[in-house]
């Protein structure tokens, strides 16, 4: 895997004391990739391109984000965004954190776990479009499926 | 805990840059203007314990685990597909 470390000045809420972090990328192009702590706190996070999954995700970075990421105007091109998943011991139960999204600034390395004001997303979206068990596949419209996920 | 009592419009000030105001009481409920230097980020506590919450629940690995990068990538294969559907 690819890794590139960042300085997360505050910590992310429940780890606050891990200032980095180094983000994991698998060498073939996936959705997903690895947040882990650096040093010896055994901190690794599975993070997902929310963009991937829910393509009309949007969000505007507060002002408080942007000083401490360090980002000036204009320069969103250095943004790279990744929400952190919880897989359940029912793997298909998977969710993500569209609610707090990691944030990164790839020129100054500097990252930050920004938490939306905005309601419309949940701490815990489902990544998968819920489904029956495997046993009894549901016959469902795809159109009308993928219309419902997370909105 | 340092208590205060205000009335509508009346300020608080913590530090020379914080000023949180009472805009509004209707019944249980408070209204608070707040204003802050642009570096200090302002939430709601429970929105912040629920995300510490979910970060803890989330961290369940001490390092990337190969078997569930791959389990997970075919399903979102399959999801993209509509295999799952």
């Amino acid at each position: 895997m690819n890794n590139v470390v960042y300085t997360f000045p505050r910590g992310v809420p429940g780890f606050e004391d891990i200032r980095e972090f180094e983000l994991l990328t698998p060498e073939e192009p996936s959705p997903f990739a690895y947040l882990r702590a650096v040093g010896e706190s055994g901190v690794c996070f599975l993070v997902a391109d929310p963009f991937v999954f829910f393509p009309d995700y949007e969000f505007e970075l507060g002002d408080d984000a942007k000083a401490e990421l360090d980002l000036a105007e204009g320069r969103e091109g250095d943004v790279q965004v990744w929400a952190i998943v919880t897989v359940p011991e029912n793997v298909r139960e998977t969710t993500v954190n569209l609610l707090a999204p990691v944030v990164l600034n790839t020129r100054s390395r500097l990252g930050k776990q920004v938490i939306l004001h905005d309601s419309r997303y949940a701490v815990k979206c489902p990544l998968f479009v819920p489904r029956g068990s495997a046993a009894e596949p549901i016959q469902t419209d795809a159109g009308e499926r993928a219309s419902e996920r997370g909105r | 805990m340092l208590v205060l009592s205000r009335k509508r419009n009346e300020s608080i000030m913590i530090g020379d840059e914080i000023e949180i105001k009472i805009v509004a009481v209707e019944g249980d409920t408070v209204r608070l203007g707040i204003e802050a230097p642009r570096h200090v980020s302002v939430y709601r506590k429970e929105v912040y314990l629920s995300i510490q919450n979910a970060n803890r629940e989330a961290a369940t690995r001490s390092a990337p685990d190969p078997d569930e990068l791959a389990r997970l990538s075919r399903m979102a294969r399959r999801e993209e597909s509509g295999e799952n559907r």
